[in-house]
């Protein structure tokens, strides 16, 4: 089968679905993240009440997988947008590797954040 | 009544760039159709202006160009459609090469209505008398089955204007047409050939099929049936 | 260049894509168009096609065969309209097989919907009890015959039959008394290709761009036709064309008969149900020359209604059909209504007129699509037709209505079949010296010409004349202008010149020998019209109004002999049923 009009062969089924299941995930903690920041009358912005949240492991975990999802979404979608353009595939190789080089830089220095609390 | 035509004009043997020409045209009706107003042109006024046309009446699917900046059917479209007061443009449909005047190369766009394999694939031996249907699974493909393969969609969706290798919503609407035909017995053959990066995925719903098809048919509803079956096959 | 190929087929409608999938595996198919399979004029026919499946209601082929023996006004050859009708039945099943999506009836079935001039014994147990409408003609929705066109186009996708898509022939190559390929000019280079075949068939279509107001798409300008004809080979019964009853006003623009068979009544200025008086049994569903024929003498009476620019017209009125029906069973033409006319079927009616529609002649053939080269019935070698390019004849003076989709899969099969088998002995026979020499002399004489005619202008005024002067009613007088005229304009036509020199995709290039096709084809229908002194079918005579069965049972073929048209006859076949007055 000629390689023109298929692009690469693996099903892109899970991949269209997981964008559209983080897409709602993170439209829901979102909307959580900032009625905790901004509208909760204990919230506030003081370093000590965000230290004391983070003290919870539920929260941490809650806050790491947000930093995942966050950015697998945001990748996969900055790398869908890139798919719309015909590419050579040195470069579309090459701007994949620099999105998943970005999605571990970003989620190590992420989670080491989280995670230093 | 008078109206004037601005033609994109380009001969392959003489012009090393398109160009336009206006033809201002006499003794029109509003209720006449573009492809009316083209012959008219053509009779007597410039023979060399070129343009696909058969059947006249939006069946055969041979006229489809930009009008006005949007995909058309030169013989679906009346005089009193457009904003015939103003210069009426008519140019080639977009992202196709072009061979002459307002006629594209179709040979891509017919390569990929080849590779969804548009036929019912049955592998049982027919039985004597027809196959039965339902008349709501067979009205269920009464849309997709009015499809003219003008290729007025494909050459309006952004997805294929940046990517020449995505399927496109011509192609796909057909993958759909046999992929959910009752009789069919290869659905899965189909929604392999579908379900790759440059296949379905392509589609990010942007309508602009919709709006372009001159048969009103939902294009981009039947692509996101197909991403339903790929969905549930795969997860 | 020169291509070869075991068969070559001209036309990629119905009847040529259905003849390609019979050609088998070992050997080399090529179908040439002038334009893409799926802009091919079949794709136009909407309301059925027809079999006696007997799936809503009792039938039988029998039935079928005599409501066709007795439309074509007994003038169809009955072995043909016998093996037609019979085989209907298996080859609708196939069509099915291959995927066409049908409507259906509530238990599965291919639905069925009643047409003009199809009928059964109300008694079915007393065939000669009085007749009336019968469920028989097959649909989807109304684009049956885009649908149709559709998967024949798949189903030679499937099989990967070879396409030249945009190649227009412009010769029939015969050497010693053997058909052996083709001329065609390829559009998008303006190369002329020579195709050197064992076997041709035509498979062009119609002419009905003869006409002024006519259903036909523009591409229908009788090449086919007239390519053979100047070739040396007969057409038969040319001066039946067929006009349809409901063509939109001004238009031509078909709208179905389904239309009627759904209930659509037609209807004059007085709000009158017109049919009544003229086929009081069948009513609105009489055959298409009757109708028409009756819309004409409703005009011309005073019960026309007249339009904006003086012309006349009848309505065809839906309005009680209810919105269901119409968006369920007719949704393209009331589409066309509301498109170019304006008008919204569900609360008005419909403005229509008489419409060229089908060329019941063309190229004869025998059963099997073979060509016969002279009335007496010797056959050309190697040369096939099927669809309406040919007359086999099954529709003699008046088709009826979804006979033509059947027409097309029943004898464009059987013609792929006899060319299936006739390859198993045939040679390639030799191509003559330059065989493209005629087809590049014609194009280089219009390239350089000179002239001062515009083909445009020629064209119509073919057109107006045709229909001015030979349309529904015919006398002698205007006929004998008309010959004349069509003469003088291909005289004119030889001094044409056009503005496009070039060589690539030069439309104007082929829109001009399209003309010449187009006149030889005119000047064939006004010389066999006037020759031909009876009515009798879609050929309704002013000064002959009576049907003559002792001087005109016959089939006339025109022949081209030293430069000028010649008339023969043939015999018609008949088997079952002997000619009786046809009254509805």
């Amino acid at each position: 089968m000629s390689s023109k009009y298929y692009g690469s062969r693996g099903s892109g089924a899970p991949s269209w679905y997981l964008q559209r299941v983080t897409g709602v995930v993170l439209f829901v903690v979102a909307i959580g993240h900032y009625i905790l920041m901004h509208y909760h009358i204990d919230s506030g912005h003081t370093y000590d009440a965000v230290l004391a949240r983070m003290q919870n492991p539920l929260y941490k975990m809650l806050q790491i997988t947000f930093v995942v999802i966050g950015l697998y979404h945001g990748l996969s979608g900055t790398w869908n947008v890139f798919r719309d353009y015909k590419m050579p595939g040195w470069l579309s190789w090459t701007i994949l590797g620099l999105l998943y080089t970005a999605g571990v830089a970003f989620a190590g220095l992420g989670i080491a954040t989280i995670l230093s609390f | 009544m008078q109206v004037t035509f601005r033609i994109q004009k380009y001969n392959p043997e003489t012009d090393t760039t398109p160009y336009y020409k206006e033809f201002v045209v006499d003794g029109v009706d509003e209720t006449w159709r573009v492809l009316d107003v083209l012959e008219k042109i053509k009779g007597s006024m410039d023979g060399t202006l070129t343009y696909r046309r058969s059947c006249a009446h939006g069946v055969c699917g041979s006229d489809g160009m930009r009008i006005n900046g949007r995909n058309r059917l030169a013989c679906s479209i009346l005089l009193k459609d457009l904003n015939y007061r103003n210069v009426v443009t008519l140019e080639p449909l977009p992202s196709m090469p072009v061979i002459k005047d307002l006629v594209v190369d179709l040979s891509d766009f017919y390569k990929k209505y080849e590779l969804v394999k548009p036929y019912l694939i049955t592998k049982t031996n027919p039985p004597e008398a027809e196959r039965l249907q339902s008349n709501e699974d067979a009205e269920k493909l009464f849309e997709s089955a009015k499809c003219i393969l003008c290729a007025c969609c494909s050459t309006s969706c952004p997805s294929l204007w940046t990517n020449e290798n995505y399927l496109g919503p011509a192609a796909l609407l057909k993958a759909y047409r046999f992929t959910f035909d009752t009789r069919d017995e290869a659905p899965e053959e189909r929604l392999d050939i579908v379900d790759t990066q440059d296949g379905i995925w392509r589609c990010h719903t942007i309508f602009n099929c919709i709006e372009a098809c001159p048969k009103e048919i939902n294009i981009t509803w039947h692509i996101s049936q197909l991403k339903k079956a790929l969905v549930n096959r795969e997860i | 260049m020169v291509h070869t190929f075991d068969v070559i087929i001209v036309g990629a409608g119905g009847a040529g894509l259905r003849a390609a999938l019979e050609i088998p595996q070992g050997f080399s198919c090529a179908v040439l168009s002038k334009v893409y399979p799926s802009r091919s004029h079949t794709g136009t026919a909407q309301g059925g096609v027809c079999a006696a499946l007997a799936n809503e209601e009792e039938d039988s082929w029998e039935w079928h065969m005599f409501d066709t023996v007795k439309g074509s006004d007994y003038l169809g050859d009955q072995d043909s309209i016998e093996i037609m009708c019979r085989d209907a039945i298996r080859a609708i099943i196939e069509l099915e097989h291959m995927g066409l999506p049908f409507s259906r009836t509530p238990d599965g079935k291919i639905a069925q919907r009643m047409f003009g001039g199809h009928t059964r014994p109300e008694n079915p147990a007393d065939p000669n009890s009085k007749r009336v409408a019968v469920r028989r003609a097959c649909y989807s929705a109304d684009r049956t015959g885009h649908v149709m066109l559709h998967t024949l186009f798949e189903n030679c996708i499937k099989q990967g039959v070879n396409f030249y898509n945009e190649f227009f022939v412009t010769d029939l190559i015969i050497n010693k008394g053997v058909c052996c390929g083709v001329v065609a000019m390829e559009i998008g280079t303006g190369e002329i290709h020579t195709f050197h075949a064992k076997a041709v068939m035509f498979a062009t279509g119609g002419y009905g761009r003869a006409f002024r107001i006519t259903s036909n798409a523009l591409i229908g300008t009788g090449d086919g036709c007239n390519i053979a004809y100047e070739n040396g080979i007969p057409m038969e019964d040319m001066e039946f064309f067929q006009f349809h009853p409901t063509g939109l006003w001004k238009l031509g623009i078909l709208i179905s008969e389904a239309a009627r068979g759904e209930g659509g009544i037609l209807r004059n200025n007085a709000g009158e149900r017109f049919m009544e008086r003229y086929a009081p049994t069948v009513k609105d569903l009489a055959p298409r020359d009757m109708v028409s024929r009756a819309i004409y003498t409703e005009i011309k009476e005073g019960r026309g209604i007249k339009g904006s620019d003086g012309t006349y017209y009848v309505n065809l009125d839906l309005t009680h059909l209810g919105a269901q029906t119409i968006k369920d069973k007719i949704p393209e033409i009331t589409g066309f209504a509301r498109t170019y006319l304006g008008v919204e079927p569900l609360t008005e009616p419909i403005p229509v007129q008489p419409t060229a529609h089908y060329a019941m002649g063309g190229i004869p053939t025998d059963n099997d699509a073979r060509v016969f080269l002279n009335a007496k019935g010797k056959i050309l070698p190697g040369f096939y037709a099927a669809g309406e390019c040919a007359c086999v004849s099954v529709h003699g003076a008046n088709r009826l209505g979804t006979n033509s989709l059947l027409d097309i899969i029943v004898f464009g099969r059987r013609g792929g079949k006899a060319i299936a088998q006739y390859l198993k002995e045939a040679e390639f026979t030799p191509l003559p010296k330059h065989p493209e020499g005629k087809s590049r002399k014609m194009v280089d004489d219009i390239l350089s010409s000179k002239g001062t005619e515009n083909a445009a202008q020629i064209r119509t005024e073919v057109q107006e004349q045709m229909m001015d002067k030979c349309s529904v009613y015919r006398e002698a007088k205007l006929m004998k202008e008309l010959v004349g005229d069509v003469r003088d304009l291909k005289r004119r036509y030889k001094n044409i010149s056009i503005a496009d020199h070039g060589k690539k995709f030069n439309t104007e290039l082929m829109e001009a020998i399209e003309l010449r096709h187009l006149l030889g084809t005119a000047e064939t229908i006004a010389v066999c019209a006037l020759n031909r002194q009876e009515s009798r079918g879609a050929h309704a005579r002013v000064d002959f109004p009576k049907r003559d069965d002792k001087k005109w049972l016959k089939h006339s073929f025109i022949q081209h002999e030293d430069g000028k048209p010649k008339i023969s006859y043939k015999p018609v076949v008949i088997t079952k049923f002997q000619p009786k007055e046809r009254v509805y």
